[in-house]
């Protein structure tokens, strides 16, 4: 893959440049400019829309400040188009910034909600401020210079010759490399730490918290970014519609960039691409009935191609490939029937849409994909370093963790009513119970997923009561989930990366120029990674999907995750949950190397021969009450313990 | 009752049973055991159909259910009580357990009595009784494995698929939930149960299946295979 992006770099400039040999109708040359711009804005959205999962019904908004700042600075500053090109996706991101900033807080649909009025708004806005905007009457744009900071040419007159206005096939080529800067910036945000925290926080916000990766702020990276990219799309329209007006940044196109995004295909570059090629050449094509029937034609074919192939490949598919195809076929006839299409274009866009949604839910470029045979990823890494790093100090005698009468209350429900829990460091702390005792509870109130109602939490002796998630996970707090929470779409590798996310430095800026350091950090991450997952034994998997695993692995995975971390303590909740008796042989050796490394370890679990072969002291939790502690002997003696929790003599657990 | 030959399933191009064949004879319980990624739950979730068979038949009572979409195969009376129990976390006990019994409601099968059904349940499982009106979210892991049984019984199935039931249960809890199995082994419930306790499903079931790697290992009745050496040695393990 790596070897390739240059490559196709290169191509991409020199398709760039052969283009308006090419294509030489201005008309169609145009077309393509547009697509350019759109599908930078498409390629942007999909950021929030494709890896984060957000919905934004409010980037045609964003580009339109693009746009406008573009229009103010050349109206009321005389600055011409290079410096607008920075301006303009600064003062696009500062909105994004404010929208994202109280929109992301809550999970839900609120950010869609919030871009939708702020859409309505903006284009008001820009209706009525007249002074600032011209209002409806719109924007007049000179093509942009060379080099247009005017007044330049008195200070430096041999620039003079740079004044010269661009020519039209120009300023298609400077869209044509912005749209290939583009590209090139956003593959490198989405396969770095960004993209992977993007994708992370969609699969599992919770898990993401926990491994010291705030959601809130990756989200509000992600929109910001995006907002930047659809601003700097913004600048490139002005100039080369030459005139805007507040209707063209309407609610409807928003809402055509989210259809992009989606009959594209979301989480691709080719997608947008695609996407926007569709959004702005449909119009045109549905007014010429000739081009129309080509298309129509065209589409019937491929569909007759790839239902055949589909039938052959699997059987059973048989019928359901049969319906889609027919319609490709009927809508080409439909074509010839048609005489007049301008009055069916609605219609037809609308049919076309559904069948998207319907046949293509992953998108144009999706389904190419499932025809391709899957294509395993090499690994470039290599295995290196430790999966630990240095010991952390054992300071023996203090609590390395002191919880001091924690309450929990929810509503009337007390979960947890005052307990106290002494945790020694380079030990491993048995935390016992009946279903419902308030085991999980604490484990929840100790990362800080829930604030207890009253009592002190400390940690190395701060009270890390009430701190958020990542900041907890930050001062080396890592757990695993009685209900795993991997991130399912990213690979055994990438999952670790997450927990590693804390090694890196490097900012969205040194990623996107792709500085040395940001590469030397992710090597050495994925070098530290593959250590990890080769102590938790998955490092053949590395590049599998996470959610392909049997449930067992997953568990070793989460371990593997949450050791990334460098955790000075390590929460596992029930990792032997659903394991059988070799696999928790297994387990229990890692539990016992972990804790050989210097890390303190809690652990919830139900399977008694785990808890009392390597618990250096239990606590056990009935009702949110402390009942018993001490050594496991002592514990599995207590008849309070047996009463409560262990049952009578011979569980079966004990076959 | 339950008929399944030379199943093969798996998720997208990640095939992970190959040729399983396997009968659960009427009132009989029949348990699948096997390591991790062996493929026990992906077999419940292929007969219930939760993901399509990619080949070979499985047959209800006589009837081909392969492929069928899992609303039509519960239509039929079979009952899946899933992994992770996945009760209706919003909604009160007493509607989780009439909404096991929706096809019942909707006329797809026999009505019978349900009302008087819902009083059975509640005294097959007393805790249940108790937290009827509760929001089953609220319950704690031990419970809503109750419930999660008790509401695939609702259907009054032909046959009932059990997947984990003691996953994350306390011990005592863990006990209490086998004997229930072994109470409605008693009624003739006809069961196929996947569980991690090989050794105490093996003590409960009639019949074992051992799953290695998406094929059957060694099958037969519990009993022969609680004392072949190679499943004591693998499965049954030295967990104490």
């Amino acid at each position: 893959m790596r070897a390739l992006n240059p490559i196709l770099a290169i191509l991409a400039i020199l398709a760039a440049f052969a283009t308006p040999f090419v294509v030489t109708n201005p008309y169609y040359l145009h077309l393509l400019q547009t697509i350019a711009i759109y599908a930078i804005v498409v390629l942007g959205l999909d950021i929030v829309f494709g890896y984060t999962g957000e919905v934004s019904i409010g980037h045609a908004a964003l580009f339109g400040i693009g746009s406008y700042a573009a229009a103010v600075l050349s109206m009321h500053f005389n600055i011409g188009f290079w410096p607008a090109l920075v301006v303009g996706p600064i003062v696009a991101a500062f909105f994004g910034a404010v929208l994202a900033l109280p929109a992301l807080r809550v999970t839900g649909p609120y950010l869609a909600m919030v871009t939708l009025a702020f859409g309505t708004i903006i284009q008001i806005l820009i209706n009525e401020m007249v002074p600032l905007t011209n209002g409806p009457l719109g924007v007049k744009f000179v093509t942009p210079a060379f080099f247009d900071w005017r007044d330049y040419s008195n200070v430096l007159p041999f620039l003079d010759m740079s004044m010269k206005r661009m020519k039209e096939i120009q300023y298609f080529i400077v869209c044509a490399l912005a749209l290939i800067a583009v590209i090139i910036i956003i593959n490198r945000v989405l396969a770095s730490r960004f993209g992977r925290a993007f994708e992370a926080l969609r699969d599992s916000p919770i898990a993401c918290d926990c491994m010291g990766v705030s959601v809130y702020r990756h989200k509000v990276i992600a929109f910001v970014t995006s907002a930047a990219i659809a601003g700097f799309a913004g600048v490139l329209f002005s100039y080369s519609e030459q005139y805007i007006a507040p209707n063209n940044f309407s609610f409807d196109l928003s809402v055509l960039f989210l259809l992009a995004v989606t009959m594209g295909g979301r989480k691709s570059r080719l997608g947008p691409l695609i996407g926007a090629a569709i959004i702005v050449y449909l119009p045109n094509l549905l007014a010429d009935i000739d081009l129309f029937r080509m298309v129509a034609v065209a589409i019937a074919v491929i569909a007759v191609i790839a239902g055949v192939i589909a039938a052959v490949r699997n059987p059973e598919n048989r019928s359901k490939v049969i319906l889609p195809v027919a319609l490709c076929v009927a809508f080409a006839v439909f074509a010839f029937m048609l005489q007049k299409i301008t009055d069916y274009k609605l219609t037809v866009f609308g049919m076309m849409i559904l069948f998207v949604v319907y046949y293509l839910p992953d998108g144009i470029v999706g389904f190419l994909k499932s025809l391709l045979p899957r294509w395993q990823k090499q690994l470039e890494a290599k295995s290196g370093g430790s999966a630990f790093v240095a010991a952390p100090q054992v300071d023996a005698g203090r609590a390395l963790l002191d919880v001091q009468n924690v309450v929990m209350q929810f509503g009337g429900l007390k979960a947890l009513g005052g307990v106290n829990l002494a945790v020694q460091p380079g030990t491993i702390h048995g935390l016992i119970g009946p279903n419902g005792s308030g085991k999980s509870t604490m484990m929840n109130v100790l990362t800080g997923i829930y604030t207890p109602t009253a009592g002190a939490v400390r940690f190395e002796g701060a009270d890390i009561a009430g701190l958020k998630s990542p900041q907890i996970a930050a001062r080396g707090v890592a757990r695993t989930f009685q209900n795993v929470q991997l991130f399912g779409e990213l690979t055994l590798l990438q999952n670790v990366l997450v927990g590693l996310q804390h090694t890196y430095k490097s900012s969205i800026f040194d990623v996107a120029l792709a500085l040395p350091r940001a590469q030397r950090e992710e090597e050495s991450a994925k070098a530290r990674a593959l250590a990890i997952l080769d102590f938790v034994g998955l490092g053949a998997l590395a590049s599998e999907e996470a959610r392909n695993l049997p449930y067992g692995k997953q568990r070793l995975l989460e371990i593997g995750r949450a050791l990334a971390l460098d955790p000075k303590l390590l929460l596992l909740d029930e990792p032997a949950a659903g394991l059988t008796a070799p696999d928790i042989k297994e387990l229990i050796e890692i539990i016992r190397k972990i804790r050989d490394h210097g890390v303190t370890v809690i652990l919830i679990e139900h399977h008694m021969d785990v808890v009392m072969s390597i618990c250096d002291r239990i606590t056990v939790l009935d009702f949110g009450e402390k009942i018993a502690e001490g050594k496991a002997a002592e514990v599995q003696a207590d008849p309070r313990v047996i009463e409560a929790y262990l049952g009578g003599a011979a569980a079966p657990a004990a076959v | 009752m339950l008929n399944i030959s030379n199943l093969v399933a798996g998720y997208g191009k990640v095939q992970v049973l190959h040729d399983i064949s396997l009968d659960v004879p009427e009132g009989k319980l029949v348990t699948l055991i096997g390591s991790n990624g062996a493929g026990k739950t992906t077999t419940l979730r292929a007969v219930s159909g939760m993901i399509a068979p990619q080949a070979g038949s499985i047959k209800l009572d006589g009837a081909e259910i392969g492929g069928l979409p899992a609303f039509k195969i519960t239509r039929r009376g079979l009952a899946h009580s899933p992994e992770n129990r996945r009760v209706f976390t919003t909604l009160p006990v007493r509607d989780n357990l009439l909404l096991g019994a929706f096809p019942r409601l909707t006329g797809a099968r026999a009505r019978g009595d349900v009302d008087h059904d819902l009083n059975r349940m509640f005294e097959l499982f007393p805790r249940l009784a108790e937290r009827r009106d509760q929001l089953a979210g609220t319950l704690s892991g031990g419970e809503q494995q109750m419930l999660a049984m008790a509401r695939a019984l609702m259907l009054n199935p032909q046959v009932l698929l059990l997947d984990e039931p003691s996953m994350g249960l306390a011990p005592r809890l863990v006990e209490e939930v086998f004997a229930t199995v072994a109470r409605l082994k008693q009624a003739k419930v006809t069961m196929l149960l996947v569980e991690q306790f090989a050794a105490a499903a093996l003590e409960v079931a009639d019949y074992g299946y051992v799953l290695e790697n998406g094929r059957i290992a060694v099958s037969g009745p519990a009993e022969k295979l609680r004392n072949d050496p190679s499943v004591k040695a693998a499965y049954l393990g030295a967990s104490h």
